[in-house]
């Protein structure tokens, strides 16, 4: 197993290589480019335009661009020697035996273009807020899917089956940019005006959320601040989970009924277990299978950031920075933010399949 | 013959108890006029259609027939384990142990299954829990029953796997179903089923999806632990060189109705009833040896779309016009307790009975009728 972790790892590399070299190819293709914000700028001239190139390395060739992005190219040095780093060495070899310092090979995402901060600051900044977003709807997606699902499965064609089954479908066919608006229009509105209609907290009662001021704050009156993020998660953490226990519940219920059905369902009771334990101890557990590997499809998505949801509700996460480095064509930002979201995919997936291989002993790697 | 007379004698060893009195001490299953259906989107199946028989304590059945007659149903009605709906249990009684249990509380039923009556399967790959080890397996079941901890009934569940006959029972019980091989799991499935001693141990065609090889081997130990533990034994079977050396007594099944029933030496050497000779007929066997085996010919009928009369008669060498219309009932043939479900053995079929047990005689089954 150990073993198997260490060779899914070592093939991740050249995935996420692989990768880096797609998201930028796709970026060079894309119209527009980094001097597009100047666009409408009638102040902003030609020979502006091409300092501005230059300062950030537009002028180079498009390999030298990604090499440098890379920490292969010495940004400071021109011809052959960018490949030579300030101390005579191959600038791609680590910063510690005199490579560059440059690059994501040394764990350098770059500048901002449109913030001129440090990409990985700007993430590390947005993560904790997609965490605590996408960590609650994590949990209460799993637990409804799980509870609305197996209770489905077990009372087959009750009246909880059916409303569960008109709940799913409602919910499935629920936009999410619509239902967003809708829960605010409905919570946030004139009319009940109960739950705050977005951001992350109430921000006349504390300093911005991730700054120094904010966990003084935070250090001070920790429940006020806890309750405050609380009350801001309700809406966006609806909208992001209605649609996924809609369509698990339905999942779950299926593998759940097909688990019943199976002949070592049959043996249990022919044991003269309860029903309570031939449901949970035999069903459910054999249900579960299919469940683990669609988890891990699912669960990069809600943490690489829940692009529309983040938007609709103003949350300061992974999803708004997305949003905000494509449409100022931030493109640092954005290759930073589109590797991150490759490398939660990636261990995601291995995830997945470690809890596959734990929970079928079947499965050996 | 009078039929009165017959059914008078026939009692004493067959049944044929009035509704809602206890049969004798010595009957440990009793099923009378069991009547099961279907309720699907086509209409419904009467699977089993008023079928009686008893196993005596320490007995041993053997239910024969064709797939979709209606024995596996038999069983499962009894272990009550059918999902109602769809099933339906519209008629009948069946007495275990002195009590009815299809009138026991679900509860009390529980405490049966496992303990007092316990199953093996047809298919013990999928039988058996994928994802819990054979150990986990056998001894919840006898933690349920016997109330024992964990530690014992991990002991007791190696005991019973040592019983069947599986070498190094202590790193078996850690294994999971997947690492053994067909022959193993089975023998898993009746270490199970023995592992709370139960009065009476239910076998749902225990060999059919084993290789041949394999399916002596473990009909010799069904037998084996069936006279050590001297619980009483029914045997579903469509194979009739199975239930021969494994049962005292035979009911043969067909289309949901009991056909034929008596001894195994009765059914086998003087079958009285056309299916059951035709399946009898259809063995290979060394005397027929260069021959082709015979058939019987054509299909068992649809349970939406049963034929009026003998529900055999479309596929029956003997038929006559009377068979098309008329049911036949299961009545006394012999005198001995054997009872059959033909026309042949009513007054109306009197002319020609010597003329079909002769064909039967001279094709290679010892005929005999009594009358």
């Amino acid at each position: 197993m150990g073993k198997y972790i260490v060779r899914r790892c070592i093939q991740a590399i050249p995935v996420l290589f692989g990768i880096t070299i797609v998201v930028y190819a796709i970026l060079l293709a894309a119209p527009g480019g980094p001097t597009a914000r100047f666009a409408n700028n009638p102040r902003v001239t030609e020979a502006d335009r091409e300092k501005f190139k230059k300062a950030w390395g537009l002028d180079q060739p498009v390999p030298v661009q990604y090499c440098r992005w890379m920490g292969v190219c010495n940004p400071d040095n021109e011809g052959l020697a960018v490949f030579i780093s300030d101390n005579g060495v191959p600038n791609f070899l680590p910063a510690a035996v005199g490579g560059g310092t440059n690059g994501i090979l040394h764990g350098d995402f770059g500048i901002s273009i449109s913030t001129g901060q440090a990409v990985s600051t700007m993430i590390a900044r947005a993560a904790l807020p997609t965490a605590i977003l996408a960590g609650t709807a994590l949990v209460l997606w799993l637990l409804f899917a799980i509870l609305i699902g197996s209770y489905s499965a077990i009372r087959r064609y009750s009246f909880f089956d059916q409303a569960s089954t008109v709940f799913a479908y409602v919910g499935y066919a629920m936009p999410t940019f619509w239902l967003g608006i809708m829960l605010i229009f409905i919570f946030s509105g004139p009319g009940l005006n109960i739950l705050p209609a977005g951001g992350m907290t109430e921000t006349r009662l504390s300093p911005p959320f991730g700054s120094d001021a904010y966990w003084t704050y935070f250090g001070g009156h920790p429940v006020q601040a806890i309750l405050d993020i609380g009350k801001h998660l309700i809406l966006p953490v609806i909208t992001l989970v209605v649609v996924n226990i809609a369509g698990d519940s339905r999942f779950i219920r299926a593998s759940m009924l097909e688990s019943l059905s199976q002949d070592y369902v049959r043996t249990a009771r022919a044991k003269g277990l309860r029903n309570r334990v031939v449901w949970f101890k035999h069903a459910f557990r054999n249900a579960m299978l299919p469940f683990v590997t669609n988890v891990g499809l699912e669960i990069p998505f809600l943490f690489a950031g829940a692009i529309v949801t983040e938007t609709i509700f103003s949350w300061p996460g992974m999803g708004r920075l997305t949003i905000d480095a494509t449409r100022d064509f931030d493109y640092p930002l954005l290759m930073g933010v589109l590797l991150i979201t490759a490398v939660i995919v990636v261990f995601a997936n291995l995830l997945a399949d470690i809890a596959y291989a734990v929970v079928d002993p079947r499965i050996k790697y | 013959m009078t039929a009165e007379a017959t059914v008078a004698e026939i009692s004493v060893t067959i049944g044929e108890r009035p509704a809602g009195t206890a049969p004798g001490e010595d009957i440990l299953l009793d099923v009378r006029g069991l009547q099961t259906h279907f309720h699907v989107m086509d209409g419904t199946v009467r699977a089993v259609d008023g079928v009686s028989f008893s196993v005596p304590r320490g007995g041993t059945v053997g239910l024969v027939g064709e797939s979709a007659c209606g024995k596996s149903v038999t069983a499962l009605t009894i272990m009550r384990l059918l999902d109602i709906p769809p099933a339906e249990i519209v008629g009948g009684e069946v007495w275990f142990d002195g009590r009815e249990i299809l009138a026991l509380p679900e509860e009390e039923m529980r405490h049966l299954r496992g303990n007092d009556i316990a199953m093996i399967f047809q298919e013990p790959l999928t039988s058996l829990n994928p994802v819990l080890t054979v150990g986990d397996q056998i001894s919840e079941q006898v933690r349920l029953h016997l109330k024992v901890d964990k530690k014992e009934g991990l002991g007791r569940a190696i005991e019973s796997l040592r019983t069947v006959g599986i070498p190094n029972p202590e790193q078996r019980v850690k294994q999971y179903p997947h690492e053994m091989s067909g022959g193993m799991r089975q023998r898993v499935m009746i270490a199970m089923a023995l592992s709370c001693e139960p009065k009476l141990l239910i076998a749902d065609e225990p060999t059919t999806a084993l290789d041949v090889t394999i399916q002596a081997q473990i009909l010799e130990l069904l037998k084996a632990v069936q006279e050590r533990t001297k619980s009483a034994l029914m045997l579903i079977t469509h194979d009739l060189g199975v239930v021969a050396e494994m049962v005292d007594e035979i009911v043969v099944m067909y289309a949901g109705q009991i056909v034929e029933q008596g001894t195994a030496e009765q059914v086998l050497t003087r079958p009285m009833d056309p299916y059951t000779m035709g399946l009898i007929e259809s063995l290979p066997s060394v005397k027929k040896r260069g021959g082709r085996l015979s058939a019987i010919k054509g299909v068992v009928p649809s349970p939406f779309n049963l034929p009026p009369g003998c529900r055999f008669a479309p596929r029956c060498p003997y038929v006559w016009d009377a068979c098309r219309t008329t049911s036949p009932e299961l009545i006394p043939v012999g005198g001995h307790g054997q009872r059959a479900r033909c026309l042949l053995h009513t007054p109306a079929g009197a002319p020609r009975r010597a003329a079909v047990f002769d064909t039967a005689a001279s094709s290679g089954t010892t005929a005999g009728h009594g009358a």
